[in-house]
């Protein structure tokens, strides 16, 4: 994912991502991303349900999303009690709302809250205060599951299922797509 | 073509182009995750 990323026409920082600074090696907190150019702000989530991956049950998978500066509410990884299911930056493009509030569920999540220093952490955050502006949002499945297919993946070539949200136009995109692999089994950029 | 019609159909581009740009990420990334 970082590799596809470093070519976008923005200058976009990770505000959630696969972990803090020094706990991954990419993809962290505060790490700078694109080409340069739109000020943007980047969520990822390079494998959502990463124990369903591991027993390859349905529903995991790898997720984007890409708002203006300003548009993400940075959070820390903890839990969060939530009333509607589903990522955030998902249900703006799609117009639905979603209510949500962490809840940590021991002595790390809650220094990891302390630490974020968020105005009133233990308020419920609406759809808005997560994901504010425009915003893309984007999903392939790695497994099966309900909101697109999982990734078929064979020595020379892979076949993706994604979806793509943009919250300007409401359109939502289902894309199917066979990739070439380089010697290494990753796409083919063209780069 | 008037300036704001324009602006408007370079930012429908720089759009479209970002929307592909980051679908191409998620692909990678969860071919990446079946290994």
């Amino acid at each position: 994912m970082r590799q596809a990323l470093r070519h976008v026409a923005i200058q976009g920082k990770f505000v959630i991502g696969d972990g803090p600074r020094g706990s991954v090696p990419v993809l962290y907190v505060g790490e700078t991303v694109g080409a340069g150019g739109v000020a943007a702000e980047v969520v990822v989530d390079s494998l959502d349900c990463i124990t369903r991956a591991a027993r390859s049950d349905p529903g995991a998978l790898s997720v984007i999303a890409v708002a203006g500066a300003g548009g993400f509410q940075p959070v820390p990884s903890v839990y969060m009690d939530k009333i509607a299911v589903g990522p955030a930056a998902a249900l703006r493009g799609r117009g639905g709302r979603l209510l949500a509030r962490l809840a940590p569920r021991n002595e790390d999540e809650r220094a990891q809250i302390a630490a974020a220093s968020i105005p009133d952490a233990g308020r419920t955050f609406t759809t808005e205060d997560l994901a504010r502006g425009e915003v893309i949002f984007a999903a392939a499945g790695v497994t099966d599951g309900a909101l697109v297919e999982g990734a078929h993946v064979g020595t020379q070539d892979a076949v993706t299922h994604a979806v793509v949200i943009r919250s300007r136009t409401g359109s939502v995109r289902w894309i199917k797509t066979r990739h070439q692999l380089d010697e290494k089994g990753n796409p083919r950029t063209g780069n | 073509m008037h300036h704001a019609e324009h602006r408007h159909d370079a930012d429908a581009r720089l759009d479209a182009f970002l929307s592909l740009d980051v679908v191409r990420a998620v692909e990678a990334a969860a071919i990446a995750a079946t290994r």
